[in-house]
């Protein structure tokens, strides 16, 4: 006992011993060009193997380490590695700014540099889009997009075309937080779900976590996309765009005041009603359909410790025939944030959040018009702090405070309309969270990220709340006042992440994750749609929980030219939502009796090789996954493929550079079609046929594949100029840079099903199954331009 | 509702100007054949001769053929206090089953008993109060909807008074000329307990000098979420709720029994 506490003194007066004076070396990097913050930068003590930081979301970092003389390396993807030696006496703040790269994609590499950071990093489970690659990637109407990039990702299956959202490791499409610049968007979808509404010329960074995400995050169990916006050129106006068939945009960024502040805007609008005033078809004629997305920010350095910034994005889908139809919906974020270091150790950033969902429908005009509409409404209070306690570890702790406003419909009529609808209630909550969580490194070999999620949710009033009984049927009906409570519910949420360094190539990963969701998309179709409802949880609704386990090996071949990850998951949630058969979601005020409550498991592997430099770049991934629900009351109880179980799903990116002026691009995907409900008999009532069911989602809709193509042709990026003095001819990089590019979605014109209906032949009165397709070919040019 | 959902959604697809692109084709799709059920169809009206049952069987899905009728069942209504109603097989249309006395009374539980093929099918369903219609009016759309603005139709609605001690159900059916319209428009008094209900006939083409006749029909909850999960069937597309069967009121087999208390009403359109 004695041997014990005097080995633990001796311990800690030897380690304080060593801690004698330590300083703390702290800064800023940025974007030589643009002045843009560098998040995900790595700095590296040479001196000290396995001492180091990354920037945060901001480009800030802080390392305290003893005193003494250090040659430290900063590196971040697409810039040139600067290694300098810094004589470290007191407590130092270093700022760097860091030149680009070559401007193309897959320029080979001289310096060799480590880009290891797929196998060094702790974080598993995370898929990040370097925005540049994105422009490259061909996409449907040659609009470039971060969220259909993603879909090629491995885990991450697209809705299909005609779908809005997307599917993550077997979670439905409710079960994504998109977050542009904090702010959550919930629908990112425009037109049905074939484009998305982020323009990814006003884009920095992308991320997207497949479950295992960060305590910092929470509210959505299957996956976190958290999207930055760039900050906006703060060192000369610069300006881009690009005119497109479908499609057109325009950003402008420039600065307030030269390496102090900053502003962007970025505007992107689709014209396709134009081509429609050419139809002969006189209900396309009088057709109204249209899209446009505005991104706006502003920041401006106040001081050394403080910084603010204000951001937003608005955008709009209209569709409507003439004045008789209307159907509009979108989205609009706000943002505004303080950066604060309290200390060269303690940086805090403090956010206002605002967010808006709504749409509405119109039918006629004037007195004789009926309008439907439903919003959802967030202000969001949010405090993040990062406390570098020292080499080894980062303490990340913070909370946030929601306030949801729910309105599920408003009904206007015109005065000439008879019949009365009311409106259906308005819903408020409130749903809050802290966390705490710390990165450890150990002995070089082991980077652990745990944390703790502390996540409460409660329904407040005013409103009548209604009580059902097990067959949907109201018993009763209670009413609360302002801001009574009627339910509340809370849960505690751990994540841990792990990864063991076997050797400099290679990795393996571990993480585990619950989290919780408080919210709810409401969506009886088989298609997600804009006219989803979303509910808070409450005396009825129960929050949906998650447990995800993941495992994964990482290695890297050919000194990190290329990349291979194979990771397994398995993901057991409870409170799943699915509704009776026949249920009435549309404008029900008792919504919440059609609902049922189950079980769901999904699990799968995920594989991916990808080659990150050379002149051919690109990458191939392949999910084998299954997702399944249980609910007593449907299947008569058994477990069933939830509808977005595919088996198999394959892409592979390929962007070769043939020259510096010339690339080319191809993605071909193929993935197993969707478990689908088909008859297995037919009978007559009421003197019509009628399709008889067995089981649920027991048959699949044919196999998806398609191919794309793309050619991306630069204009000269250098002219000849005479030199002033020489008289000789220089080469000059030209201010105005431009590009076309040429896209084909679909090259070989498969036509995948997006429907499949079981009707009567008018003609032989022969009940045939008729498939219907979106898409054939789509070819599509664009130009794109930057000064 | 359902109805307006499909019906706009159905737009979307089609005034798009995906449709330049968008194709429709017959595929071969197999599908395994569930076993055969028993269609039982079982209407009780309040007017003499209007009451039948309708047996059955279900089909493959691709089989042209009709449905086969069962004959040769013995089929029988009996009424809470005990009557027993007889229904005898209609011999120029086999499989409907008729009887010469029963007339549905407001207000009384009837059980319904089909012996056929060896199985015993069996179904509760109850009367509820007789609705009556007060009346029917309308609104000229001409050119609404997407109508040539010269053309005259007519928007009909329906109004009657909900009973306020019951909670109830309704179907409101037309006939246009004598030819049976094949919407129907299901109800319930959730919003509007006790109170007049005005609505829109929304799907049914009226011009002038068109005689419509309009029945209303009040149902059992059991009738009506059947009917209303069968429409969601009928209407299925692609942006539909997953399909399943109606749920039905029978011990066993599908289809419906279900006792109306009917009201109708004449209009004829200037």
């Amino acid at each position: 006992m004695f041997k014990l506490i005097s080995c633990t003194l001796l311990l800690i007066f030897a380690s304080s011993a060593f801690g004698q004076e330590k300083v703390t070396l702290s800064g800023h990097l940025t974007d030589a060009d643009s002045g843009e913050d560098l998040l995900g930068a790595r700095i590296a003590i040479n001196d000290l193997p396995g001492v180091g930081a990354i920037t945060n979301d901001y480009g800030f970092y802080s390392l305290t380490v003893p005193k003494g003389t250090y040659s430290i390396t900063f590196k971040s993807i697409s810039f040139e590695t600067k290694t300098v030696t810094i004589e470290l006496q007191a407590d130092l703040v270093y700022d760097l700014e860091m030149t680009p790269e070559g401007r193309m994609i897959g320029v080979v590499d001289v310096t060799g540099e480590k880009m290891d950071e797929n196998v060094t990093s702790a974080e598993m489970g995370v898929d990040k889009i370097n925005v540049k690659d994105v422009d490259n990637i061909p996409v449907l109407f040659g609009e470039k997009d971060i969220m259909k990039t993603m879909q090629l990702l491995p885990g991450v299956k697209s809705a299909g075309e005609g779908n809005s959202g997307f599917y993550v490791r077997g979670g439905s499409a409710d079960q994504n937080l998109i977050l542009l610049d904090e702010a959550p968007v919930y629908n990112a979808s425009h037109l049905l779900g074939f484009f998305s509404v982020f323009n990814s010329d006003a884009l920095k960074d992308v991320k997207l976590y497949k479950g295992g995400a960060p305590a910092e995050y929470g509210g959505r169990l299957s996956s976190v996309m958290d999207i930055k916006m760039k900050d906006g050129n703060a060192k000369q106006l610069s300006v881009s765009g690009g005119l497109g068939l479908i499609s057109s945009k325009l950003t402008i960024e420039a600065p307030i005041v030269k390496d102090k502040g900053s502003f962007i805007v970025s505007g992107r609008r689709t014209y396709a009603d134009l081509f429609l005033g050419f139809s002969n078809n006189p209900a396309a004629e009088n057709s109204i359909l249209y899209f446009y997305d505005l991104n706006a920010k502003a920041n401006y350095r106040i001081g050394k410790n403080d910084r603010v910034f204000i951001s937003g994005y608005f955008g709009r889908d209209k569709f409507g025939f003439s004045d008789q139809f209307g159907f509009d919906w979108g989205n609009a974020t706000g943002t505004v944030r303080w950066n604060h270091l309290y200390s060269d150790r303690l940086f805090g950033n403090t956010s206002f959040i605002f967010s808006n969902y709504n749409y509405k429908i119109k039918f006629g005009s004037g007195d004789d018009s009926f309008q439907i509409g439903s919003e959802i409404q967030d202000i969001n209070f949010k405090e993040d702090f990062n406390f570098y306690i020292n080499s080894n570890n980062t303490l990340n702790f913070g909370g946030n405070f929601i306030h949801h406003t729910f309105r599920p419909g408003e009904i206007e009529t015109g005065s000439d309309i008879d019949f009365v609808l009311n409106d259906i209630d308005e819903r408020r909550s409130l749903e809050s969270a802290l966390y705490i969580s710390n990165e450890q490194s150990i002995k070089n070999r082991w980077k652990i990220v745990y944390g703790l999620r502390y996540s409460n949710f409660v329904q407040i009033g005013p409103g009548n709340i209604y009580s059902f009984n097990e067959n949907g049927d109201i018993t009763g009906s209670t009413s609360y006042g302002n801001w009574e409570k009627v339910q509340a519910y809370n849960g505690l949420e751990p994540r841990v992440s792990a990864s063991y360094i076997l050797n400099e190539k290679s990795s393996i990963k571990g993480s585990f994750a619950r989290t919780y969701q408080y919210i709810h998309l409401v969506s009886n179709s088989t298609s997600s749609l804009p006219t989803d409802v979303w509910m808070p949880s409450s005396s009825n609704i129960k929050p949906q929980i998650a447990d995800q386990v993941a495992v994964g090996y990482f290695r890297n071949f050919f000194d990190n030219m290329l990349e291979f990850s194979a990771e397994a998951y398995y993901k057991g949630m409870q409170n799943v939502i699915d509704y009776r058969d026949g249920a009435e979601v549309t404008l029900n005020p008792a919504v919440e009796g059609e609902l049922l409550y189950g079980i769901g498991r999904a699990y799968g592997l995920e594989l991916l090789l990808k080659k990150r430099r050379g002149k051919f770049t690109g990458w191939i991934s392949y999910t084998l996954s299954r997702t399944e629900r249980q609910f007593d009351e449907i299947n008569n109880g058994a477990w069933y493929a939830a509808r977005q179980d595919r088996t198999h799903d394959f892409s592979i990116v390929a962007m070769y550079n043939f020259t510096e002026r010339i690339s080319l691009s191809g993605t071909w995907v193929y993935y197993t079609g969707n478990a689908v409900t088909f008859p297995s008999g037919k009978y007559e009532i009421f003197g019509q046929p009628v399709d008889l069911y067995s089981e649920r989602n027991g048959y699949r809709m044919p196999n998806y594949h398609r191919l794309d193509l793309g050619l991306t042709l630069l204009n000269k990026k250098f002219k000849m100029v005479a030199d002033p003095i020489s008289g000789e001819e220089v080469k000059v990089a030209k201010r105005f840079e431009s590009s076309w590019n040429f896209s084909v979605y679909n090259a070989y014109g498969r036509e995948n099903a997006f429907s499949i209906d079981f009707r009567t032949n008018e003609t032989t009165g022969v009940t045939e199954a008729v498939q219907l397709s979106l898409f054939k070919i789509v070819p599509s040019v664009s130009y794109n331009f930057k000064f | 509702m359902n109805r307006m959902k499909t019906l706009f959604f159905t737009c979307v697809l089609a005034v798009s100007f995906f449709g330049f692109y968008s194709c429709e084709k017959v595929i071969d799709v197999p599908l395994n054949d569930a076993d055969r059920e028993i269609v039982v169809e079982a209407i009780g009206r309040n007017f003499l001769g209007e009451s039948y049952i309708l047996l059955s069987r279900s089909g493959s899905v691709y089989d042209d053929g009709g449905f086969e009728r069962l004959s040769g069942a013995v089929v029988s209504v009996t009424d809470g206090d005990g009557n027993v109603f007889i229904f005898v097989e209609d011999l120029t249309d086999p499989g409907r089953y008729v009887s010469f006395d029963f007339v549905a009374q407001p207000s009384t539980q009837y059980s319904l008993s089909v012996n056929v093929e060896a199985q015993l099918i069996t179904a509760t369903s109850s009367s509820l109060s007789t609705p009556v219609l007060d009346s029917l009016t309308y609104i000229n759309t001409g050119g609404a909807f997407g109508g040539s603005p010269t053309d005259t139709s007519y928007l009909v609605f329906y109004n009657f008074v909900d009973n306020v001690d019951e909670t109830n159900f309704y179907q409101v059916s037309a006939w246009v000329n004598g030819v049976k319209d094949d919407n129907f428009y299901i109800g319930n008094d959730v919003l509007g307990n006790g109170q007049l209900a005005s609505a829109p006939l929304f799907g049914t083409d009226v011009r002038p000098k068109d005689t419509l006749f309009v029945e209303l029909l009040s149902m059992d909850e059991a009738a009506y979420t059947y009917l209303s999960t069968l429409s969601s069937n009928i209407n299925a597309g692609p942006f539909s709720a997953t399909p399943a069967n109606p749920v039905s009121n029978l011990n066993q087999g599908v289809g419906l029994f279900s006792v109306y208390m009917v009201d109708t009403m004449t209009i004829i359109l200037p």
